[in-house]
């Protein structure tokens, strides 16, 4: 056993532990920016920790470019499109309307 | 433990497909509907059709939840209160009935095909002659081009379909803008357009590559590439051509056009979409690319819509 | 149980998280509910994708990810557009 074979996993649960609580806090928070909140933790952190645990199995720089890659461009969507879902929230929730 | 999570996924997807069947609130059930997308691809991939996949999740989740978001839009514009008129029983249970023998039907068509036929194996046995290692490809391409052809000029006839329902006095104006409202975060989404353009067009033509030896191609790329001037175009860091531009109109007919000129130089060989031997990788590759740019530029048109008179436009 | 034992284990558990999603999907209220548990499932997807890919040690399924997560942030961006002005009626064009 190398220190990889414990630190794979060990990364790799952390991530779906974010993906988890990313689940929860968008099934139980109260309202929607809160919900929100949730939500940027599974995109960022527990994607992070799972492409983490990815690149670290796959052990070539290839594959690690590849899925840090799929990181890099998962986090810069999630961050605009969070800004923009919130501000959508914002404004509907100031007409008062559900949409 | 691979069949616990073949078994999830199929408990999940009949679930997302019935839930995306029964919602009353139309966003609820486009949600479910690109839900049911992701999840199909997620099925493709387990079992280990990455062509599929991606073709799946980026058309079938994609581009479709696209046009289906961009579609409750323009009803709601118009008034539509977006509630399903109350169908009467025997018309519910007509169609139930009606689904229910066209799945039997394809289930016993599916099952039919023996386990152990090696449709694989004999196109296994005929891709060294192509000089590509994708075997989708080269029954995309190769074996079977005539479909692809015929795809083809099928998404640039629907194009031409979406276009035919112009106002009068619209045509040949530009369609609708998908821009962002000034005040609705117009800086970020600008921002994230013109960021993504660019690494859309990178990926696009990295799936075409790779698609002659592993699972990518045309379609797949053209879609990512759709996908990049959606987003560019609804953060206005682009704006729609006039639908009688001439770069556009190149751009849309390339790929058939290439595709059906090379198919017709093989006549000269012998027959219709021969490729000479020596050249068929260099033929593939360019008909790909060549399709890609088309199939990208025919599906944002085509959600982008009609083309619309300048002075009502939204 | 080696690495590749735990990669499908992951898949499993992301798989019940997406799973989990899916009733705020169902319920919303609200239409921005709806839309952050498609973003939820498809990041969960792009999850999914990647520890198969590992379980399989196919490097192909890393391409299908990278699909995923551009295709993901167009649907979004389509349902954020959408104009204050709904309810309008527009000009009836003469045929």
């Amino acid at each position: 056993m190398t220190l990889t074979d414990y630190l794979v996993p060990a990364l790799l649960y952390v991530g779906v532990f974010f993906y988890a609580a990313g689940s929860l806090g968008l099934l139980r928070f109260q309202d929607a920016e809160l919900r929100l909140h949730a939500l940027t933790k599974a995109d960022n952190v527990g994607l992070g920790f799972v492409a983490l645990a990815a690149a670290l199995h796959w052990g070539s720089v290839a594959a690690a470019v590849k899925i840090a890659a799929v990181w890099l461009f998962a986090l810069m969507a999630a961050g605009a499109t969070a800004q923009l879902m919130a501000r959508r929230a914002k404004t509907s929730a100031e007409r008062g309307s559900d949409e | 433990m691979t069949l616990a999570f073949d078994m999830i996924l199929c408990l999940m997807i009949v679930g997302t497909a019935a839930a995306a069947l029964l919602m009353r609130n139309a966003l609820a059930a486009i949600v479910f509907f690109i839900v049911l997308g992701n999840l199909l691809g997620l099925a493709w991939l387990a079992m280990d059709a990455v062509n599929v996949a991606m073709a799946e999740i980026a058309i079938g989740a994609g581009v479709t939840g696209v046009l289906l978001i961009l579609t409750r839009q323009r009803l709601m514009a118009l008034g539509d209160d977006l509630v399903s008129a109350e169908m009467p029983g025997w018309l519910r249970t007509g169609a139930l009935v009606a689904c229910a023998g066209f799945a039997a039907l394809i289930g016993s068509a599916v099952l039919s095909v023996a386990p152990a036929d090696d449709l694989g194996g004999s196109i296994a046995a005929l891709m060294p002659g192509l000089g590509i290692e994708n075997p989708v490809t080269g029954v995309l391409l190769a074996f079977r081009a005539y479909d692809t052809l015929l795809e083809a000029f099928v998404l640039l006839g629907a194009l031409v379909a979406v276009w035919s329902l112009a106002p009068r006095g619209a045509w040949p104006q530009r369609p609708a803008a998908l821009a962002l409202a000034e005040n609705g975060g117009h800086g970020v989404a600008a921002a994230f357009g013109r960021l993504l353009l660019p690494l859309a067009l990178v990926m696009a033509a990295y799936l075409v590559w790779a698609g002659s030896d592993l699972p990518g191609g045309a379609f797949q790329a053209g879609t990512v590439l759709a996908g990049g001037l959606i987003i560019a175009a609804i953060g206005g860091a682009v704006s729609w051509p006039r639908a009688d531009d001439r770069y556009l109109r190149v751009a849309l007919v390339l790929g058939p056009a290439v595709f059906l000129i090379i198919g017709l130089a093989g006549i000269a060989q012998g027959r219709f979409l021969f490729y000479p031997p020596g050249f068929e990788k260099a033929l593939i590759v360019a008909i790909e690319y060549s399709l890609a740019l088309s199939i990208g530029v025919t599906l944002a048109l085509q959600v982008a819509g009609p083309p619309v008179a300048p002075d009502h436009e939204g | 149980m080696d690495t590749t034992d735990h990669f499908m284990l992951a898949a499993i558990a992301l798989l019940l998280a997406l799973a989990l999603a899916l009733f705020r999907a169902w319920h919303g209220p609200r239409a921005i509910d709806h839309v952050m548990a498609a973003q939820l499932v498809a990041t969960s997807g792009v999850g999914v994708a990647l520890t198969l890919g590992a379980a399989r040690d196919d490097a192909s399924m890393l391409d299908a990810a990278l699909v995923a997560t551009v295709l993901a942030s167009v649907a979004i961006l389509a349902f954020v557009r959408e104009r204050r002005s709904t309810g309008r009626k527009p000009r009836e064009t003469q045929p």
